[in-house]
């Protein structure tokens, strides 16, 4: 139900912030606002490819509609956002960062209950960065309309990370970590000096042979 | 022939000798062996951090970590959020030089939680990778995590123990709640060639080095 009264309230949230950040700025923001309004539009921009991806690929309704959330609110988030970067004269890159898009391609190459597995541990990661950006703009921020858009953001990046865990949850703690498979690390040096002296051996045997077999045939 | 039969007996006799102790030396499973130190993973009698603690109105939290630094090793080792698959067994990138962070646990920089982080000590198809450090890392030695935003968390090396897979890792490795540690994890023990696996995981701890967190959110991304 919080998540239907979130859901509610964002627009309205949003609004507020977009209220404030039409009152004319009296200084520039600082380089920490520009900073997090520039991390948090790629966030966004990720949060909505990798949504949309886990509409095409995702193999459970409920990450599908997690999906959905996140394409929704972060749709919200990133108007309010990009309204206030026109009006603050802040310039918003056009596309996910570098390391976004990398996890986002490795994302649409899977399917199914892989894609589930992968998108769920990718989207903690993203959200736990965008949670580590926004305290950071709330603690050392100065402009109001961007500590306002921060505000609005900060819940709903903690809902999505709660509804994330949650679902990790569902896949229970690890069991096992099969992380070897090649022993290299084992070395061969044992086995491989074994074969050798057996090697060794199997000669002298076989000079040995020989050399009674052809004294043998030579006395007779 | 100018050959003594002693000479060929003495060949026979000590080609025998070698060709066996050879053969025997041959079936030896290789083996990566490290050998315990410290303490073993230990569970944790209080459920979850910052209980009864005052808790401030913002409290700074670690962005996903990005990258690992271990001692020994040229380069940080790139590292990717990895999660559980159906069979239980916890999802790791296939090459030994990108490792996998259990995004479902603890962050590393987190203030409570085990940050569990593995990845494969070597590789069939890649060969032998950066945690083959593990197995002769010694205590106090410095493993830096670097964070998306810029931060940095040191663990100093406080333990290492061998679990055999037979009887699966303790629960307590992938505590939320608890002291703050790293956990680091891989394989080793006696390697089977024909099925191609570990008998061991390999579980290096560490605790956070006082002072040395660096935090660089507010000014980097």
């Amino acid at each position: 139900m919080s998540r239907l009264s979130r859901l509610v309230l964002l627009p309205a949230a949003v609004l507020g912030a977009v209220v404030l950040t039409s009152v004319p700025a009296l200084a520039a923001p600082s380089n920490q606002d520009v900073t997090w309004m520039q991390a948090a539009h790629q966030t966004n921009l990720a949060e909505i490819a990798a949504g949309n991806a886990a509409q095409q690929a995702a193999a459970s309704a409920e990450v599908k509609q997690l999906a959905a959330m996140f394409i929704q609110m972060h749709s919200q988030l990133d108007a309010a956002l990009t309204q206030a970067a026109r009006q603050l004269g802040v310039q918003l890159p056009s596309t996910p960062s570098a390391a976004q898009q990398q996890q986002l391609a490795a994302l649409q190459q899977k399917s199914g209950q892989a894609f589930d597995t992968a998108w769920i541990p990718a989207q903690i990661a993203g959200h736990e960065t965008a949670l580590a950006g926004t305290m950071a703009e709330l603690q050392n921020g100065s402009d109001a309309s961007v500590l306002a858009l921060a505000r609005t953001s900060l819940p709903v990046i903690q809902q999505h990370l709660n509804a994330l865990r949650g679902l990790a949850e569902q896949s229970g703690l690890p069991t096992s970590v099969p992380a070897g498979s090649g022993g290299q690390a084992a070395g061969s040096g044992l086995p491989t000096a074994g074969w050798g002296i057996a090697g060794l051996g199997a000669l002298a045997v076989l000079a040995g042979v020989a050399g009674m077999i052809r004294r043998r045939t030579s006395a007779a | 022939m100018t050959c003594l039969p002693a000479r060929h007996l003495v060949l026979v006799v000590g080609g025998v000798v070698l060709l066996g102790t050879g053969l025997v030396l041959a079936q030896r499973p290789p083996r990566a062996d490290a050998p315990d130190i410290g303490p073993p993973v230990a569970a944790v009698t209080t459920p979850a951090a910052g209980t009864g603690r005052i808790r401030r109105p913002v409290r700074p939290v670690p962005a996903a970590p990005v990258q690992v630094t271990l001692p020994g090793v040229g380069g940080p080792v790139p590292l990717v959020p990895v999660g559980v698959l159906a069979s239980g067994a916890l999802e790791l990138p296939e090459r030994p030089t990108v490792l996998g962070w259990y995004a479902a646990g603890a962050t590393p920089g987190d203030a409570a939680g085990i940050a569990v982080v593995a990845g494969h000590v070597d590789s069939a198809a890649y060969g032998a990778g950066p945690l083959e450090r593990l197995l002769a890392l010694s205590l106090g030695d410095v493993v830096q995590v670097g964070d998306a935003t810029g931060g940095s968390h040191a663990y100093a090396v406080t333990s290492r123990r061998s679990y055999p897979k037979t009887a699966g890792l303790p629960r307590a490795l992938f505590r939320t709640g608890g002291p703050p540690q790293l956990a680091l994890v891989t394989c080793g023990g006696a390697f089977d060639t024909r099925t191609g696996n570990y008998a061991d995981n390999v579980v290096v701890l560490a605790a956070p080095v006082p002072g040395r967190a660096v935090s660089r959110s507010s000014t980097a991304r």
